[in-house]
């Protein structure tokens, strides 16, 4: 069995329009700030390297880029399943007007989802 | 002439960007300055423009075929040495907070995006080349349709009975669309053909009326159908469908200088609309647009929004949304800061600009949304359409001879344009390009700068 300091983390970029719709798409609890380390599904934690949000000509776009270590020998190919199936469950679930676009790339592979809000 | 001095008809003249107002004179002598040296900006700075640019690409249509270079090299294009000459002398006279400078970047990368960012006290603004191909599309198709609507216009005006009590010159072009003789895409086969110009000649040259006349129709007509061309091109060159624009430009030539005031001279608004483009996004810094901490409100308009609030849930046959802070309602705050700072004497030149810009971008927005009913299904989380941002900084910022059937013209424009049908599944580029550089080639003859 790896120990746990062995796990190579897993580098983690989140785009979304607003910081509250990475929160919700990723349930992340706690600030969601630079340096903060934040649980996530599946034994994972989430360490947030870098949080900016910019006004561009045609969007506003927040990127979150961080690490993912794992506690355990969980494999990049089970965390990511649990992405999506958080990611996608949520597009499913919720009915309204609003749809809040989410991009996550997590070890070269894009997941998108669109969420009703 | 001044804008108070008419076209000899009865009819006021609109025309904020004439040569020889005060913007026009500032833009004049800046061309005799020497640009302003540009420091690279810091690798943290860079670093975050490319996360953003980047995810940008991952997300925005024609994102993906877009490759970012490893080196963003800054464009050197003519007009970006003019802005680096005016944008100083501008921000000079300006009531702008120091922190909005002149360090604006103009990375070659052929995707349409523009914003400015701040770290450790350094901020820097970016600009694309795309954007910088647009606007020079933009404002030499511009200046074109101006001289042509100004060798017309005192024939027109003259055949009008009565006369019109106004025109705004610039906006001539941009109307009408849809009506028989000024639409582009209802000259059969145009965009079908292998070469266009004898078809669209034999559409614009043929009419009975005496030779004079004749000619003023038909040079009218021909500003419709460019500035309709153009804004084919520039849905397709924003939308990330012309991979390389130069033809686009090698053929919009703008028309050499003339002494005469129905006139714009395509240099000067380009320049124009590149200084409002990078103060919007400097907006989004001095405004603290992109911090995640919850910004003060004005108190007054908190109390309003507080009380619109409290009414809506007690009224049940009422609703509101609360837009502050919202997407929405930044966009709007960064569209009226340029406004806001810049000196009463060139304020309407640059709302006349702006408005211009942000109309035919709406070109790029096409397809029927009608932007108070898409503001309200969004709830603000997204930015607003253009027409919308047409209206809004018109219906707060234009006074004098603006306020009241100019301004209410320049919004019913952008939103005409947005709700037309999208060029996308109509006309191919190439086949928009075709028509575009037979127009210019016959707006060059009719100018007096043929071949």
């Amino acid at each position: 069995m790896t120990a746990p300091s062995e796990v190579t983390p897993l580098e983690l970029q989140v785009i979304g329009a607003t910081i509250e719709d990475i929160r919700e798409a990723l349930g992340l609890e706690g600030d969601v700030v630079e340096g903060a380390m934040l649980p996530l599904g599946a034994g994972a934690t989430l360490t947030v390297d870098d949080l900016s949000k910019s006004s561009g000509f045609d969007a506003t776009t927040v990127v979150l880029t961080g690490m993912i270590s794992v506690a355990t020998t969980t494999s990049s190919a089970v965390l990511i399943e649990w992405l999506k199936s958080r990611l996608f469950r949520r597009g499913e679930k919720h009915d309204g007007g609003t749809v809040a676009n989410i991009t996550v790339v997590i070890d070269g592979k894009e997941l998108s989802a669109q969420t009703k809000l | 002439m001044t804008p108070e001095e008419r076209s000899g008809s009865g009819t006021f003249v609109y025309h904020p960007l004439l040569p020889g107002s005060p913007l026009s004179e500032l833009w004049l002598a800046s061309r005799g300055r020497v640009a302003a040296e540009l420091g690279v900006p810091s690798e943290s700075v860079a670093r975050r423009y490319r996360v953003h640019l980047g995810a940008r690409l991952r997300r925005a249509p024609g994102g993906e075929a877009v490759t970012l270079p490893d080196r963003l090299d800054e464009d050197d294009r003519p007009l970006v040495r003019e802005f680096r000459a005016f944008f100083p002398a501008f921000l000079e006279r300006c009531g702008a907070p120091p922190e909005v400078d002149w360090s604006v970047h103009f990375p070659s990368v052929g995707f349409f995006d523009a914003r400015a960012f701040e770290r450790g006290g350094e901020r820097a603004t970016f600009v694309t080349s795309r954007v910088l191909d647009a606007v020079e599309m933009f404002a030499r198709t511009m200046s074109m349709c101006a001289r042509l609507s100004g060798l017309a216009l005192g024939e027109l005006l003259a055949a009008e009975d009565p006369p019109p009590e106004i025109v705004p010159l610039a906006w001539l072009a941009l109307m009408q669309y849809g009506q028989p003789g000024y639409t582009l895409d209802q000259v059969d086969g145009a965009f079908a053909a292998q070469d266009p110009a004898p078809l669209l000649r034999g559409d614009l040259f043929s009419s009975s009326l005496r030779p004079d006349a004749a000619r003023a129709i038909s040079r009218w007509r021909l500003t419709h159908y460019l500035a309709q061309a153009m804004l084919f091109g520039l849905e397709h060159l924003v939308e990330g469908r012309i991979e390389e624009p130069t033809r686009w430009l090698e053929c919009a030539r703008p028309p050499g200088p003339v002494d005469v005031p129905m006139t714009i001279d395509a240099a000067y608004l380009a320049n124009l609309v590149i200084t409002f483009i990078a103060v919007h996004e400097q907006a989004h810094l001095v405004h603290n647009h992109n911090s995640f901490e919850p910004t003060l409100g004005d108190p007054q308009i908190d109390t309003i929004a507080e009380a619109a609030m409290r009414h809506a849930a007690e009224d049940g046959d009422a609703t509101a949304q609360d837009l502050r802070s919202s997407t929405l309602q930044l966009e709007q705050d960064a569209d009226c800061f340029p406004l806001e700072v810049a000196p009463e004497d060139y304020r309407g030149a640059l709302l006349e600009a702006s408005s211009l810009w942000l109309t035919a971008l709406a070109a790029a927005d096409r397809g029927g949304h009608d932007w108070l009913e898409s503001s309200w299904t969004a709830q603000g989380r997204v930015h607003p359409q253009y027409a919308m941002r047409v209206w809004f900084i018109n219906g707060r910022f234009s006074s004098g001879p603006r306020a009241g059937e100019v301004a209410r013209t320049a919004c019913r424009t952008a939103e005409a344009i947005e709700t037309q049908a999208s060029v996308q599944d109509r006309y191919a580029p190439d086949e928009v390009f075709s028509v575009f550089d037979a127009l210019w080639g016959i707006a060059r003859e009719e100018v007096g700068e043929g071949a």
